[in-house]
């Protein structure tokens, strides 16, 4: 984080979809059925067990009892439908990657009746076991009152303010919230975003470390010191105290993170945003991200690699002749574009030299803009005839095809009407260095022509085509290299939206803090809820580990490669040790899949690169976030809910 | 017509279990008792005997291994039921971190009690337990006879109907403690039924109207105070205005032979350190820096 690249977004998963709410709800349901399944056959055991077992027998569960069971009897029935056809379905093929060590890759699973039923009824199972075990639970939520809840976390926010420890962890914040260009030299580029990736890291930080700490020694110091037993002596639900525990705590860290946010955007107010920076990072671009294709004259291939081992992007040769295209494509446009005068498109691509090229010139890109008018050809950027009126039509108006015009130049015009005239606008020939954003102009023009041209079913809208002209280079090309800006949102209110992820990390923390806290001990509770969440950092690797698509293997291959010191490509020599550590592997795999859903998808709620690249934060994508987040704690409030009930809090 | 049960135990038990489920103590054994509306009913035993064990189970604290606990004809762990009851604990376990109005206004904040009519009831509490004068105070910087008194000002915060006391008089000195037994008399006065707990005999048996007392878990005897109290082999006799001399104790002595009785003890009757401390303390507020001093005779003057 502390070396940027360029004001380009990175990233290596596609982003959450509004489109896809109903696919994530489903997910959502079988994986929480899951675990629901496992609870509700305790939840049973226990309450058929003995009296002083579940709340100590109470109405709630004396009420709820038939029903739970009844939707126990389903969900089992739905599951081990499930079962049933999942042994029905045809195997999914594997083909190994080759290398021993290398990943083995599955093709895409063909869809079958039977694996449609499976599915349906883990759907269905899952549904019915969430309700069985949450049916106690949403009975008793009737009862919750906001006063209750509310008296009790004005308890936890005034406990929060007067313990001295949080203020020692903010003052501790408050040094790296000043601009990171007064204590060392900074690129002049890179200031803000410099700035902001220090601040969102130690705000990141101070905030788990502390607000799950306060959170997760709230019940234990109160079941500790017996004050809790003034407390459920009350009318009070038990689950309000985990409750007003939990918003309590939140609300506290909301008013710290609006004053510490504030005060870190005053500093780098104060600081004089450089030009350049300014350019780069103080701003909040609307991008409009196209799908991305590498073609060659064959069509289309995966993109050449350079032997770098971070796959992120893949290159395309460069040279007059060469057919190797960076094609992104635009199947929809916003409608917003066909009425602005020019639209900016960024790009910034890594250039892979295998040679050093022409002293004193950096290598060279060509931008075409196809509409599916223009020309059907994958390859060839237009028709020879189409191609031939064009560039009359250039010299004619006087237009210099090589150099960019400004919306504010005198020959703007022209361009405007020539791209609209022929849906179709290039600029050829345009210098680009290593990890820099260039930001050239389109003529409104052309996305006029684009949106009202008669729809093409085959055919996207438009096709931003990237040929590279320099001779023996390679042009590195990711899906977010390049972007039509259709709008720009102030800095400052991306900067508060960035602190909204922030602010569902500490929520998470708190939540699973406090959760915790309800049966373990405070320390145990802060420590374990510290490191679930930091597993959710490394979530990504560890679901890569659980689907055996690691290079080098599991944790035991990887172990034994190790100490053989083999590398990771060369398949491990067929011995009984070998054997052992691939066969622990399966197991480790099997383990790893089953535990993967309780560990929380913390990247999910990181906007930091989105605040210091510049790039406005998609409400739809907080929005999806923040259901994400209350899919994740829902099932740790009911088991919340159950462990507090269940639990005396009084002691011998 | 019969009192109402406010509490009712039924075969109560508590067996008090390790991690794995192994017993560790049996708590208590077959509780079976009930108290009644309008009564101080005190819970009497040695340290370990149950006492704590049942008020916990009829506050849902701990929940019971076998038999029930009734409390307003509801089980014990029916939070409901907490809306009419209120709960002094053995020490005053508050939030240290808060004031003496905070803290009457936290819990006034957990029953369904009108924001005016909290106010209200917690400034007229503060003056009760006579802590006016230090409620911006923490609960930290107090000593543990405040602690015990905004203690129960918390317990009263919801105007309970019943009022469960564990060892009400712990910390609090002769004068606290006077006060403390002189309000549970004014409570149940004011129609509310009290359970206490205490081994302090002398605090029971100056205030409660029945008793259980209990030892190893198990109820050994139940009653009303002055049955359990009644010694029926002996007849006491007070007399005022008479002074003691060896012929009124021969003429006592005749009287009692010739009705078949003996005459055991004969003098002036003491009074209990209680009572002097109270009368010094009430007589040293009444004319400070004046020593208070036993009559020259060396007879403890008689109390008011």
């Amino acid at each position: 984080m502390f070396d940027p690249l360029f004001a380009i977004l990175e990233i290596e998963r596609e982003p959450l979809k509004l489109a896809e709410l109903a696919s994530y709800l489903k997910s959502w349901v079988q994986d929480a059925g899951g675990f629901a399944i496992a609870g509700l056959v305790l939840y049973v055991v226990f309450a058929f067990r003995k009296a002083d077992s579940i709340g100590g027998s109470d109405q709630t569960q004396a009420k709820t009892m038939p029903a739970v069971l009844m939707l126990f009897v389903l969900s089992l029935a739905a599951f081990v439908g499930a079962g049933v056809f999942a042994s029905l379905e045809p195997p999914t093929p594997v083909v190994d990657s080759g290398g021993g060590g290398g990943p083995v890759k599955k093709v895409e699973k063909i869809r079958t009746a039977e694996g449609d039923y499976k599915d349906y009824c883990l759907t269905a199972g899952g549904a019915l076991a969430i309700l069985g075990i949450g049916l106690p639970f949403f009975v008793d939520l009737l009862r919750v009152r906001g006063r209750r809840i509310m008296a009790i976390a004005r308890l936890s926010f005034k406990e929060a303010v007067r313990r001295r420890i949080l203020w020692v962890f903010l003052a501790f914040l408050l040094l790296f919230l000043f601009p990171s260009k007064w204590f060392f030299e900074v690129k002049k580029e890179d200031e803000v975003r410099q700035t902001v990736a220090i601040v969102d890291f130690a705000m990141n930080a101070v905030f788990l470390v502390s607000f799950s700490m306060l959170a997760a020694l709230g019940i234990p110091t109160d079941l500790k010191n017996q004050t809790i037993h003034t407390v459920v002596t009350k009318p009070v639900q038990r689950f309000e105290i985990v409750l007003g525990r939990f918003l309590g705590c939140m609300g506290l860290a909301t008013i710290v993170l609006i004053v510490l946010r504030s005060l870190s955007l005053v500093l780098i107010l104060a600081g004089n945003v450089s030009p350049e920076a300014k350019f780069e990072s103080f701003q909040a671009r609307d991008p409009v991200y196209g799908e991305l294709q590498y073609r060659n004259r064959r069509g289309q291939f995966e993109g050449d690699s350079v032997g770098r081992e971070w796959e992120y992007r893949r290159y395309i040769a460069g040279g007059q002749g060469v057919s190797h295209r960076a094609v992104f494509i635009y199947p929809e446009l916003p409608a917003s574009l066909a009425a602005a005068e020019s639209v900016p498109v960024e790009f910034a691509f890594d250039i892979f030299r295998t040679t050093k090229g022409e002293e004193g010139k950096g290598v060279q890109v060509s931008l075409f803009f196809v509409t599916p008018d223009w020309t059907e050809d994958p390859i060839k950027e237009a028709p020879d005839i189409k191609k031939k009126d064009y560039d009359d039509e250039l010299r004619r108006l006087g237009l210099n095809p090589n150099r960019n015009p400004a919306p504010g130049d005198p020959e703007w015009k022209k361009w405007n009407e020539l791209a609209e005239k022929f849906g179709y606008f290039e600029l050829k020939g345009r210098e680009i260095a290593d990890y820099h954003t260039i930001a050239i102009n389109v003529p409104g023009g052309l996305f006029k022509y684009a949106i009202n041209a008669k729809p093409h079913a085959s055919l996207p809208k438009l096709e931003v085509r990237v040929k590279c002209e320099s001779r023996t280079q390679f042009l590195g090309v990711a899906k977010r290299d390049l972007y039509l800006v259709a709008g720009n949102s102030p800095f400052w209110w991306n900067f508060y939206k960035g602190a909204f992820g922030l602010w569902m990390t500490t929520c998470l923390t708190v939540g699973l803090a406090v959760t915790l806290s309800t049966y373990l001990t405070g320390i145990v509770s802060w420590l374990t809820s510290m490191g679930i969440v930091l597993l959710g950092s490394f979530r990504p690797f560890i679901r890569e580990v659980a689907e055996g698509n690691v290079v080098g293997g599991g944790p035991s291959e990887a172990a034994m490669r190790l100490v053989t010191n083999s590398n990771l490509i060369s398949p491990l020599d067929n011995t009984p040790g070998a054997q052992v550590a691939q066969t622990f592997d399966v197991g480790a795999q099997w383990l790893y899949r089953r535990i993967i859903n309780l560990i929380p998808d913390v990247s999910g709620f990181d906007w930091s690169n989105y605040v210091a690249e510049g790039f406005n934060i998609p409400g739809v994508e907080l929005l999806l976030a923040f259901l994400a987040l209350a899919g994740y704690l829902m099932p740790w409030a009911v088991l919340a809910y159950y462990l507090m009930k269940s639990r005396e809090v009084a002691n011998y | 017509m019969a009192q109402e049960t406010i509490v009712a135990t039924r075969n109560l038990t508590k067996v008090y279990r390790d991690f794995w489920g192994r017993r560790k103590k049996t708590a208590l054994r077959s509780l079976n008792l009930e108290i009644k509306r309008g009564e101080i009913f005190g819970l009497l035993g040695p340290n370990g005997s149950g006492k704590t064990t049942t008020i916990k189970l009829l506050l849902g604290l701990l929940f019971p291994t076998e038999g029930q606990a009734v409390v307003f004809d509801s089980p014990a762990t029916d939070v409901a039921k907490n809306e009419r009851i209120g709960y002094l604990p053995e020490e005053s376990y508050l939030y240290r971190f808060l004031n003496a109005e905070e803290t009457l206004d936290f819990y006034g904040r957990l029953f369904k009690i009108d924001p005016e009519v909290r106010k209200k009831r917690a400034a007229e509490l503060i003056e009760k337990v006579g802590l006016n004068a230090d409620k911006r105070r923490i609960l930290k910087e107090y000593s543990k006879g405040m602690r015990q008194r905004i203690g129960l000002a918390q317990a009263l915060i919801n105007d309970p109907e019943f009022i469960i006391l564990d060892e009400p008089t712990s910390g609090l000195d002769p004068i606290g403690t006077r006060w403390m037994k002189d309000l549970i008399v004014e409570l149940r006065d004011q129609g509310k039924t009290i359970l206490m707990c205490s081994h302090r005999l002398e605090d029971v048996q100056d205030v409660c109207d029945r008793i259980a007392i209990l030892y190893n878990g198990e109820l050994q005897e139940l009653g009303s105070v002055s049955t359990l109290l009644q010694d029926a082999q002996r007849v006491e006799l007070r007399a005022g205005s008479v002074r003691v001399s060896d012929e009124l104790k021969n003429e006592l002595e005749a009287v009692l032979m010739r009705h078949g009785g003996k005459l055991e003890s004969f003098g002036h009757p003491t009074t209990t350190l209680e009572d002097l401390f109270l009368r010094i303390v009430e007589e040293s507020k009444a004319h400070p820096g004046r020593r208070y001093l036993p009559a020259a005779d060396g007879k403890v003057p008689a109390s008011k």
